[in-house]
């Protein structure tokens, strides 16, 4: 995880300073606000995988592991699930409630309730990646 | 070399999963969560989006070929124009490369059974779909399609100049294609830190692997933001807010700034994939490693760190930005670029190039893209800016930019249509489309920057004063007629390869990276087998095991590139 | 193909030899909300460096009233904490009982935006200052809302088991990660909203 944290982290910090010199030189809050965002979108992250890489050995995919070393269980990949789509039509009632009047959030509110608990119940059975 | 199994021969899948037992048919393309069903949708979706949009840009040069074009009425032309960006920015490229082929490839490029998250990954594709859906909603409504150009620059496109439906169907297209460019942004960033196989250090992923990282960052820092002001931009509309309102103490100007903040990363989040694609296809068809292969890792990175620090570029002529602070970091970011350039052309320097259609559009995207970028650092010197800002100068710079991505994304379909369904696309038509599709290209932009010099306005449907205009617009209208029927070769040659035979085998191009190692197309969960992985060439290791690719480090001159190539075949 | 990451059972306490794959998709994603309320603070300070006087005059809040809930929300960050911690040493029940504080929590602070909402004399539409206090405050309390419902799927997901599933312990954590992060979004949005003049 080191390489990854170093990534994000180096992101990070290269456009905080760069968010902080625009601050000082332009004096433009939107820009200078949004700059910073980016940074803590890189250091948040980075600082979370940091802390992980200095408590756990390198995984294999981080050394000259043979391809045998990661034989086991990493979490199942379900082959298909109606949910995704249930939701997706959902959400796409509700953007058209946004347009046509909120009476079509009536069919989408219960619509993106019933796909979440789909889901919900598909990844307690552990049918889900969610680990 | 030990430890590996035959790729194909081996029964069993190792990965411990259960083979899949899906449903078939229409239930399968509504329930999949496989990353190879669902990129596939989305690049099927895109390019019928490209053709979408390629239709409305055949009718605004059908409009231009005459000073007083008849062709679409004025407010039509308004709707076009603005269609047919945000259908190729939102719908096509960017799905394109990050939801179709990257969807399809990262995985098995690192030896991932999968995207991290199947089930989000499918959620995107059916907000991809709707969000197109509606976006093309816009013309069934009465008032028309958006037709703000596809910036949507505040005052216009608030409720008092934009009252109908048609801008409300955009922003809720943008919304959906936001929500599912941020999910897949998600999937590709925890797909490619948590999934890759024994040995896949971060320094042995393929390009175009690192390419869709750096892609998935830019993605999360940039649609967000889109996603806030078009929030605030609906609730001006219809709640009476004042957010971008002058009257009452807003600032529509900040509009500008979060569209373009944005919109800058997103000009890198369409490039940078298609860097990706060409970074594959260039060593593979010059018989070399890539050249510089950690140089090509810091360009992209540094291309996405200071393509945060570039938007204003696009608002120099508005009198609120810091013109020294973005004409340097403008300038800055052409070096990483350029580190590129240097890079592509080194791997194919003393290479045995083999000009498939893959290769010639790869090469074609190195030129069109070069005539783009160079362009693009005129424009970043503000008083040449201010000379051309919105003149057919700046609409001739973005479409190079934009047709070498088109050329681009077809070298990757050239490269990897036989992985994907196993059949080979047919090479005749390959050529003769490439040759359209580049001279299109060149023949299309060239006149707009005269024309944009002499002082032509974009988005005007008629010239009427300026009639000397209509030979610059005639030929640039050919050289568009042209891409136009590029694109229905395409076409032609995949509806004809349906039929072809499954020849491909796991490896034609004799190809350096994992998803060469499995099967054409790849089984459910992408591997038999997999090699043993100690450079950014496992496959060209497990074929050439007398020809191992360098380490970094390696600086002994007997394994030298040309001493290896020489040692196979 | 990778390594395990099923939870390794050692006595008592569960714990990850790797960061879950979730929490990892959930820590990225959390980058890109915290662009989302970039976008809104940008709003935010851009009108305020225009209008000049913040808040407008005539702009009556209640500091005080706004300041108590906020404690109540940053209290529930710790609640839900123990409920990791719980969870962690397998008293599965006792994780439950928090996560129902942490939820009541979030609804009393709901409640009171909502109540602040229908009581603020200046509107949506008054004021680009209006504006900005109720887009700003409206998107969060939706965040807040959110965070209220993953909740009932967590128990709904935890719901009738002894055992808890594989993925169980990585579900909690993620909501937690969500919830912390909203929490420490509003004190941002309380002091620039509230305490800065």
């Amino acid at each position: 995880m080191k390489t990854e944290a170093r990534l994000l982290i180096g992101l990070g910090v290269f456009v905080l300073i760069m968010g902080i010199v625009y601050g000082i030189w332009s004096k433009e809050l939107s820009g200078t606000v949004m700059l910073i965002g980016t940074g803590i979108l890189g250091i948040f992250p980075g600082l979370y995988y940091r802390y992980w890489s200095k408590r756990m050995a390198g995984r294999p995919e981080d050394t000259d592991a043979p391809v045998d070393a990661g034989a086991g269980f990493i979490g199942s990949f379900p082959g298909s699930s109606i949910w995704p789509f249930v939701l997706g039509m959902g959400c796409w009632l509700m953007v058209l409630a946004l347009v046509f009047g909120s009476w079509l959030a009536v069919i989408a509110l219960p619509t993106i309730t019933f796909a979440l608990a789909g889901a919900t119940a598909e990844g307690r059975r552990g049918g889900a990646a969610s680990h | 070399m030990v430890d590996v199994l035959e790729p194909q021969t081996a029964a069993h899948d190792d990965h411990g999963h259960d083979e899949h037992h899906g449903p078939s048919g229409i239930m399968n393309w509504l329930t999949s969560t496989d990353h190879k069903v669902i990129g596939l949708n989305y690049t099927v979706t895109s390019i019928i989006m490209l053709v979408i949009g390629g239709a409305f840009a055949m009718l605004i040069r059908a409009q231009l070929t005459t000073p007083n074009g008849s062709v679409v009425t004025l407010a039509q032309y308004n709707e076009l124009f603005t269609m047919h960006g945000s259908v190729m920015i939102y719908l096509f490229a960017g799905p394109f490369a990050f939801g179709g082929l990257a969807n399809y490839m990262v995985p098995i490029q690192i030896g991932a059974p999968d995207m991290a998250f199947p089930r989000l990954n499918a959620l995107s594709y059916w907000l991809y779909l709707t969000g197109s859906i509606t976006m093309l909603l816009g013309f069934a409504v009465a008032g028309g399609a958006a037709n703000f150009g596809w910036v949507g620059y505040a005052p216009l496109s608030d409720a008092l100049n934009a009252p109908g439906a048609g801008a409300d169907l955009w922003i809720g297209a943008l919304l959906l294609t936001g929500f599912s460019a941020i999910f897949t942004g998600v999937n590709l960033v925890a797909t490619i830190f948590y999934l890759r196989a024994p040995g896949m250090t971060m320094f042995r992923m393929p390009i175009f692997t690192w390419n869709m990282l750096v892609t998935g960052i830019l993605i999360l820092l940039a649609f967000p933001v889109l996603t806030a002001g078009l929030v605030m931009l609906y609730a001006d509309r219809h709640f009476g807010t004042h957010i971008y309102d002058a009257n009452h103490g807003g600032v529509p100007i900040l509009w500008q700034n979060i569209f373009w903040f944005w919109g800058h990363p997103e000009v890198y989040i369409l490039a940078l994939p298609f860097f990706g694609m060409v970074t594959e296809i260039i060593p593979v068809f010059s018989r070399k490693p890539l050249f510089g292969y950690k140089g090509m890792v810091f360009a992209t990175i540094a291309i996405a760190a200071l393509s945060t620090g570039v938007w204003a570029h696009h608002m120099f002529t508005t009198g609120t930005v810091l013109l020294p602070f973005f004409s340097f970091m403008t300038y800055l970011i052409s070096i990483p670029t350029g580190i590129k350039f240097f890079n592509w052309i080194g791997s194919m320097w003393g290479g045995q190039i083999r000009f498939t259609a893959a290769m010639l559009f790869a090469i074609g995207f190195l030129i069109t893209f070069l005539i783009g970028g160079i362009t693009g650092i005129i424009l970043a010197s503000p008083p040449l800016d201010f000379f051309t800002h919105d003149t057919y100068f700046v609409v001739a710079h973005f479409h190079s930019v934009v047709m070498a991505l088109v050329i681009g994304a077809m070298a990757g379909l050239y490269y990897w249509f036989p992985k994907i369904t196993g059949r080979f696309l047919n090479e005749r038509i390959g050529k003769a489309q490439f040759w359209f599709l580049f001279l299109g290209s060149t023949i299309f932009t060239m006149p707009g920057y005269l024309l944009g010099l002499k002082g032509m306005p974009r988005r005007m449907a008629v010239y009427t004063l300026h009639p000397e205009w209509q030979h610059l617009n005639t030929l640039s209208s050919v050289g568009a007629w042209m891409i136009g029927f590029s694109t229905i070769l395409f076409v032609i040659n995949a509806v004809k390869t349906t039929r072809s035979p499954k020849t491909a085998g796991p490896n034609p191009w004799d190809a350096h990276t994992l998803e060469w190692f499995t099967t054409s197309p790849p089984p459910h969960h992408n591997f038999y087998a997999l090699p043993n992985i100690r450079s950014e060439r496992p496959t060209w290791d497990y074929y050439h095991p007398d020809a191992p690719a360098l380490t970094h480090d390696d600086h002994d001159p007997s394994h030298m590139p040309n001493a290896a190539k020489g040692a196979t075949k | 193909m990778t390594a395990t990451t099923a939870p390794e059972v050692k006595l008592g306490k569960i714990t990850h030899d790797r960061p879950p794959m979730l929490a990892v998709g959930i820590m990225i994603w959390l980058g890109s909300e915290v662009m989302f309320f970039s976008g809104l603070f940008a709003a935010l300070f851009t009108i305020r460096a225009h209008i000049g006087v913040w808040p407008p005059a005539g702009t009556k809040l209640d500091t005080v009233q706004s300041g108590i809930f906020t404690i109540l929300l940053v209290a529930s960050s710790f609640t839900y904490q123990m409920g990791v911690f719980a969870v962690e040493n397998r008293r599965r029940q006792v994780a439950k009982y928090w996560v129902y504080a942490s939820m009541v929590l979030g609804i009393l602070f709901v409640g009171n935006q909502v109540y602040e909402w229908i009581n603020l004399t200046t509107r949506w539409y008054t004021n680009s200052y209006g504006s900005v206090f109720f887009i700003t405050t409206g998107l969060h309390g939706l965040h807040v809302f959110i965070g209220i419902v993953a909740m009932i799927f967590l128990l709904g997901r935890m719901k009738g088991k002894t055992e808890g599933d594989p993925g169980e312990l990585a579900a909690f954590q993620g909501v937690s990660y969500y919830w912390h992060f909203v929490d420490v979004v509003w004190i941002g949005l309380y002091s620039c909203l509230f305490l800065l003049k």
